[in-house]
């Protein structure tokens, strides 16, 4: 099961936070929905993985497309928090420039104003 | 030994994902060798789901799963046609990350997550293959 909430962050950007496991199984619950959050925040976006414990290759998939709106705009994602196994198939994958994943919430929010 | 048969569809993945989970937790496998093999179950059957070929209704794939000493052995067994996971070609990490192409993006974290021991024909000339996980 996954969820996510959003959080205003003020006028740059919004965080959203990612909650349970982002795999085959739950992607499609939220898909439509975290697709249309991003785009519709019309901010730049800090996406908090603090409490996602899974992610798989449909889940990278969802985070991808999400992201690609965004970038059409002049606006950037960057996550944060990743846990060991989330943060290993992240970086395995080089997702580098259009999924920047950072330690902090601080060091995200430097990504997506600088 | 687990052994477990799993329909050759998303719906079923979970259950089956979960299944493992408890025989591994009850085997004291570390959790960070638990996610890896999770992974790997989600990426190996999401891939027959969506690019296995195979002659009518698909029939369930076989997993069996060994917790040894120093890591866990999974083996899955398939009908779909003969497909080496060591030697399909990897995403190519050159291009951005929006133009490489989906369907390879699994298997790399199969590759990634596992030792593939063996991969050739089962006794009934289904396709086997053969993951290590050590437990590091």
């Amino acid at each position: 099961m996954v969820r996510f909430e959003i959080v205003g962050l003020g006028p740059e950007a919004q965080k959203i936070v990612m909650v349970g496991r982002l795999d085959a199984t739950s992607v499609g619950s939220i898909e439509t929905s975290f697709t249309a959050a991003v785009a519709a925040g019309g901010k730049s976006v800090v996406l908090d993985l603090t409490a996602l414990e899974f992610i798989s290759s449909l889940g990278i998939r969802l985070l991808l497309s999400a992201t690609r709106p965004l970038g059409r705009r002049g606006l950037k994602l960057a996550m944060f928090g990743a846990q060991p196994m989330v943060a290993d198939v992240l970086e395995a994958m080089a997702l580098g420039d259009i999924l920047p994943l950072v330690a902090t919430e601080d060091e995200a929010l430097a990504r997506i104003t600088g | 030994m687990l052994r477990l048969s799993v329909p050759v569809a998303l719906a079923a993945l979970e259950a089956a994902q979960d299944e493992i989970e408890r025989h591994l937790t009850a085997a004291d496998v570390p959790v960070a060798v638990q996610l890896r093999v999770r992974l790997v179950v989600e990426e190996l059957l999401a891939n027959l789901v969506m690019h296995g070929r195979f002659a009518g209704e698909p029939p369930p794939m076989r997993l069996a799963v060994a917790t040894l000493p120093d890591g866990v052995e999974l083996a899955v067994e398939d009908a779909a046609a003969p497909f080496d996971p060591r030697t399909s070609p990897a995403p190519p990490l050159s291009l951005p990350p929006e133009e490489r192409p989906i369907g390879g993006l699994g298997l790399a974290m199969v590759r990634r997550s596992a030792t593939v021991r063996f991969y050739g024909a089962a006794e009934d000339g289904w396709n086997r293959t053969v993951l290590w996980f050590p437990a590091r």
